[in-house]
């Protein structure tokens, strides 16, 4: 009754949301015809209104609209004639450039005093339908072979090009190319680029035409537009980020469903994980299920494997920097959605002119279905209250500011927590109404984590050759977990254990554009890191035998970092890449230089484009867990900073990779790499695993006691294809590797393969995309992760009481392997429109032939034939989702 | 292009084949496996002498003896030779040593030659331990107590598996004292033993007991001058909750060695995860000093 209760109340609420976000948009003009009543308007707002009323972009330099007005009345449906009655009288004229793009051109363009004066060609590129600005944009002009790509802000620069016409392309995955000329002037231009979502009437989806030299800098680089991460196919969570990423090749994650993400062999804490700018140290919700990274609240996404810029750092392998949306700045759009965990809704308007926002929320809804408090009452009378309460939440919210054309502020926050409350009798069976008596001997169990961030960034323009960018943030990750056990009637354990890590940040970025050939990159951070650990336990055994633990653990410290790098187009067909990366962590007062070079040669940049790099990055701190205490650490693994006796972690990857899109439609990627890594904590006791109450405690020295210095290597090859055909979309990852570990601290000799090597992984994508339907099915096949066999089996006797005990030998780690994984996933997605919304709903297939993975085995070494004991993974699961925009 | 396409996609195949090989090896069965414990106070071990069993061969065949081992115990520097028992085969016994007892402190080495395989082992024997004296605290009713066989609940796999019921026990309180020098606590361990004749088991109660312990001597507590002591719970399970305690016969055991037989046996206790740390090269197993003392006593007195 109380399910079906909760139930009715997430309707009735859903709908609510429905009508609440339809009220504003029913009101809409719809835009048919085209009226203008201009009288000594200020052209600037003209031509936004021009925007607003016609969907047509027009692209124009505000310097150079500022000074006019315009005078003009307009009746008509043609959006060029209505621009030229706006700009009729004025120095302008308009060019077609595109479909739905105009372009204004000042008559000044032929003039002989422009063609003498040398120029930077700057500016801005957006998204013509939200507004919002393109990170990592590539602007190529293709008259002088010049090339580059936009920064944080969406800003790029050409220094030195004489004041004269220019043919100008802009090309960004995900967008329609812009193709048009512009004149090249003393003030930035905007430059506005469609989705390609916009086409897709009858869809086509060809290869990009632009030169592909230009499209990834640095090897290893996944730039992904959150249309793109929606195309591929979602998660049990929904649509996610990181889950998307785990179709590309290199990147697998610890577990079938849920644990970190290795990329390339690397650690799961080896990874650092951006939100505009500042840290997110546990990116995971429901026990790493899904991630915290939400497809649709992210403007852009940036994901680099090895060889990441110097501005990064702090992180051995790869760097994932994702942008929250900036918030539409045309017009308001909302969207709510429902999926198999989680309900969620986004919302995004301008405020007026200068300012926008954003704000996005999801929630898990399980607890509301089968409610969090059951009261109960059993025959005697007795009353009680049990628990079964889990959520998870997320708030992201986004205030971006423009005073000017040449500043940007914006203020972002991100509060994400997962809720875990039980109560429960011991003696429960599968059948839920057993659950539900007063009892005696229960378990309580209240576990909260998440993360929460506040980021402030404050871009300008100071001069077209010089663009500054400030942030500063706090970024928190707090756990605690209270546990209250009572299996017998006289024992019982009550512990408070709490985990909190703080980082103050600031950072300032420059970019600087010297010349046509260089732009560079440099900056200054500082962290404040603080790290809290508390516990307070009793485990009483008897009334009259109970022992305590109570301990705190804190430590504090400052990093510091500096960085240059340079992007030097050497010519046309090399380009260099170098950077460094100087940086000193307080506790232990390490300095280390974390040098980087890319090299990229294009003998025929669309047939095929080598890329090397080599590269050093540093890791101060690293995530441990306790290896003996239930009590402690269950949820929430401790980063623990390095100090004067521990060494900071160091590795080196050299990578080598191409580019090859001789073949119409298909685009081959292939690297090769190499990594070595030196100073990672290992345990000392690969077999240790947690085995009591309270274990040693919570110090960080007992922490670093279990474990000890180490190197790492792996290397191997990935390979890409995608292949695009009419509305036929392919994907093929596959991976080769090798990853190893030698614990230095113990003298082992030889290198064993790591816990999750994964020596061969295939996927494979394809997906069908019509207007209404979206169709796809997807490949997973890896190898087994290792797997220590024991080889053969021994008896021992007890000192004391001369039993004997059968054991295994197990002379050499991960020797074995589980068997290999597949599965196969089907969705399928219809797009409607109802009640003048935009809908979605979606099935999810997971593990269509209901194929039951071997994920973990086990061994008795007491049975009488040996045989392993298999851990099953997850069935067949339909999910689904529901997505409504307006 | 040709000239550099060809020779990239051919290095790259060759990569492709090569990455993605499995790093993993099978082991090499047939280790040997050397058990032997040199009880302060007590003649010269018998050393129980084996090889590993293939995996193929079912458990209560696997045992096998090794034939024809040089066995060699130099025992504070004098030399004792090792020959197979004749009554079990298993057991190396010592062919000369008769009547010489292990003492306190003395060093020691073992050596055992089979073919061309030699394993070692070498240590110190501790101190004489000796229980001074036992006090029980036992509960006038039995509890409850959930009896929890196995709690298996794996994310990745929607594995759920419960089996457990409630039932009533009797903990019973233990206290163990002996007697010690602090100048030699420093280096010593001391491993407890609460073993009642009826067994009790429950994963999650077994975690609120306290029937053994392995700690650093000096981490106990003082009760007296040179005094220590530990304390333990068992539990005894009874069918009903008006049923009196049984009345059964409780081992109480103390064993003092070294930090290399802790880490032994506090590595014992998990057969399934894990195997043993071993202080032998060449071998698998165990050889050490150790000093036993235990009572055998009645509950309820």
């Amino acid at each position: 009754m109380a399910r079906l209760l909760s139930y009715r109340i997430l309707l009735y609420r859903f709908f609510w949301l429905c009508f609440f976000f339809s009220i504003p948009f029913a009101l809409d003009a719809n835009g048919q015809d085209i009226r203008f009543d201009f009288s000594k308007t200020p052209l600037s707002e003209a031509l936004v209104s021009f925007r607003e009323v016609t969907g047509v972009d027009v692209v124009y330099s505000p310097e150079l609209v500022a000074p006019f007005e315009t005078s003009c009345v307009y009746r008509g449906n043609s959006p060029r004639s209505a621009l030229i009655c706006i700009v009729l009288g004025l120095p302008f004229r308009t060019q077609e450039v595109g479909r739905n793009q105009l372009v204004l051109i000042p008559l000044v363009e032929d003039g002989p005093v422009s063609t003498s004066t040398k120029y930077v060609l700057s500016g801005f590129v957006y998204d013509f339908q939200s507004h919002e600005t393109l990170i990592g944009a590539h602007v190529l002009l293709p008259g002088i072979g010049a090339g580059t790509t936009t920064n944080d802000a969406g800003y790029f620069a050409f220094p030195g090009l004489p004041g004269r016409s220019t043919e100008l392309i802009v090309s960004y995955i995900g967008y329609e190319r812009l193709d048009t000329t512009i004149v090249v002037g003393p003030s930035p231009i905007m430059l506005s680029v469609h989705p390609q979502a916009e086409l897709l009437g009858d869809v086509t989806i060809e290869q990009e035409s632009v030169s592909r030299s230009d499209l990834n800098a640095t090897p290893g680089l996944i730039a992904l537009s959150p249309r793109q991460l929606s195309s591929l196919p979602s998660s049990i969570g929904g649509n996610d980020v990181i889950e998307a990423l785990r179709w590309m090749p290199g990147v697998e994650r610890a577990g079938e469903a849920t644990g970190g993400l290795l990329v390339r062999g690397s650690g799961p804490d080896q990874n650092l994980y951006l939100i505009d700018g500042a840290p997110i140290y546990h990116p995971w919700h429901a026990f790493s299920l899904i991630s915290t990274f939400q497809t649709d609240t992210f403007k852009n996404v940036l994901f680099y494997k090895g060889a990441f810029p110097a501005e990064y750092g702090g992180r051995l392998s790869a760097v994932l920097d994702a942008e929250l949306r900036d918030g539409a700045r045309t017009l308001p759009k909302a969207t709510i959605g429902l999926s198999a965990l989680n309900a969620n809704f986004l919302i995004e308007s301008p405020i007026n002119s200068k300012s926008s926002f954003m704000l996005s929320g999801r929630r898990s809804y399980l607890d509301k279905l089968i409610g969090r408090d059951h009261p109960v009452e059993d025959d005697s009378g007795r009353k009680d209250t049990l628990r079964t309460g889990y959520y998870f939440y997320d708030w992201s919210a986004k205030l971006s500011y423009r005073p000017d054309t040449k500043s940007k502020f914006s203020l972002s926050y991100y509060s994400g927590s997962d809720n875990l409350d039980l109560r429960l009798p011991f003696d429960l069976s599968l059948d839920f109404s057993s659950w539900l008596r007063p009892a005696d001997l229960f378990f309580e169990i209240d576990q909260n984590w998440g993360n929460r961030i506040l980021s402030g960034r404050y871009q300008r323009l100071i001069s077209s050759q010089l663009f500054l960018t400030l942030t500063s943030y706090r970024s928190t990750y707090s756990a605690a977990e209270n546990t209250f056990i009572r299996p017998t009637q006289s024992a019982f354990v009550r512990s408070q254990y709490s985990v909190d890590l703080e980082d103050l940040g600031a950072q300032v970025d420059f970019d600087y554009y010297p010349a046509l050939n260089h732009q560079i990159r440099a900056g200054l951070s500082v962290v404040k890191h603080q790290f809290d650990s508390t516990i307070d336990a009793v485990v009483a055994y008897t009334p009259n035998l109970i022992e305590p633990l109570t301990q705190a653990s804190n430590s504090e410290t400052t990093e510091l970092a500096v960085y240059a790098q340079d992007f030097w187009r050497m010519s046309s067909k090399w380009t260099f890449f170098p950077g460094v990366r100087l940086s000193y962590f307080g506790k232990g007062g390490h300095f280390r230089a974390a040098p980087r070079l890319t090299i990229q040669y294009s003998p025929s940049p669309k047939q095929l484009i080598i890329r090397a790099s080599a590269a050093s990055q540093i890791q101060y701190i690293q995530r441990i867990r306790d290896r003996h205490s239930f009590l402690y650490d269950l949820v929430s693994s401790r980063w623990i900073p390095t100090d004067s006796k521990t060494q900071p972690s160091k590795s080196d990857q050299i990578t080598i990779g191409i580019e090859s899109g001789a073949i119409r439609n298909i685009t081959v990627r292939a690297d090769l790499f190499v990594r070595g890594s030196q100073g990672v904590l290992l345990p000392k006791d690969e077999f240790q695993s947690k085995d009591g109450l309270l274990g040693p405690g919570i110090e960080i020295s007992t922490l670093l006691g279990q474990h000890t210095s180490g190197n790492e290597r792996s290397y191997g090859v990935e390979l890409g294809v995608e292949a695009a055909w009419k509305s036929w979309k392919w994907m093929l990852g596959y991976t080769g590797l090798q990853t190893e570990s030698r614990a230095t601290g113990l003298e082992e000799a030889t290198f064993k393969p790591t816990r999750f090597e994964i020596p061969r992984s295939l996927s494979i994508i394809g997906v069908r995309e019509t207007a209404r339907w979206t169709l796809g099915a997807s490949i997973v096949w890896r190898s087994g992760y290792p797997l220590t066999v024991p080889v053969s089996r021994y008896q021992l006797t007890d000192a004391v009481s001369g039993e004997p005990t059968w054991f295994f030998h197990n002379p050499s780690i991960n020797n074995g392997r589980l068997p290999a994984y597949f599965r196969l996933d089907i969705n399928f997605n219809y797009k409607f429109k109802f009640a003048k919304a935009d809908w979605s709903a979606g099935v999810n297939l997971y593990n269509v032939i209901n194929r039951r993975n071997v994920v973990g085995q086990t061994f008795d070494p007491a049975s009488e034939i040996f045989k392993p004991n298999d851990r099953l993974g997850l069935p067949l699961l339909p999910l689904f989702d529901l997505k409504m925009s307006i | 292009m040709k000239r550099i396409l060809i020779p990239v996609c051919s290095f790259l195949l060759v990569v492709l084949f090569y990455t993605g090989c499995d790093s993993v090896l099978p082991g090499d069965p047939g280790t040997l496996v050397i058990e032997a414990y040199l009880n302060v106070g007590q003649p010269l071990p018998k050393i129980r002498i084996t090889r590993a069993a293939s995996l193929s061969a079912k458990r209560f065949l696997s045992t096998t003896a090794i034939e024809g081992a040089e066995v060699t115990l130099t025992l504070d520097g004098q030399e004792y030779t090792y020959r197979p028992s004749v009554s079990n085969p298993v057991f190396y016994e010592p062919v000369n040593g008769s009547g010489v007892l292990v003492g306190a402190g003395a060093s020691f080495e073992l050596v055992v030659q089979v073919d061309s395989q030699t394993a070692r082992a070498t240590g110190i024997t501790p101190p004489s331990i000796q229980i001074k004296a036992i006090r029980l605290d036992v509960s006038e009713h039995p509890v409850t107590a959930v009896l929890l066989d196995s709690l298996d609940i794996g994310l990745d796999s929607l594995n759920i598996g419960l089996n457990s019921r409630t039932g009533f026990i009797y903990p019973v309180q233990v206290a163990i004292d002996w007697v010690n020098q602090s100048e030699i606590a420093a280096e010593n361990w001391v491993e407890t033993r609460l073993q009642p004749i009826t067994p009790f088991s429950s994963s999650i109660v077994d975690f609120f007991l306290l029937p053994s312990a392995i700690f650093p001597e000096n981490s106990a507590s003082l009760v007296g001058s040179g005094v220590r002591t530990w304390q333990g719970v068992y539990a005894v399970p009874v069918k009903k909750e008006s049923d009196p305690i049984p009345i059964h016969t409780l081992r109480v055991a103390l064993l003092r060695s070294g930090e290399t037989y802790a880490l032994h046996a506090s590595s014992r206790r998990d057969p399934i995860g894990r195997e043993p740390i071993s202080n032998l090269t060449g071998a698998v197993g165990f050889v050490g000093g150790v000093s036993i003392d235990s009572l055998s006593i009645n509950v309820p007195k």
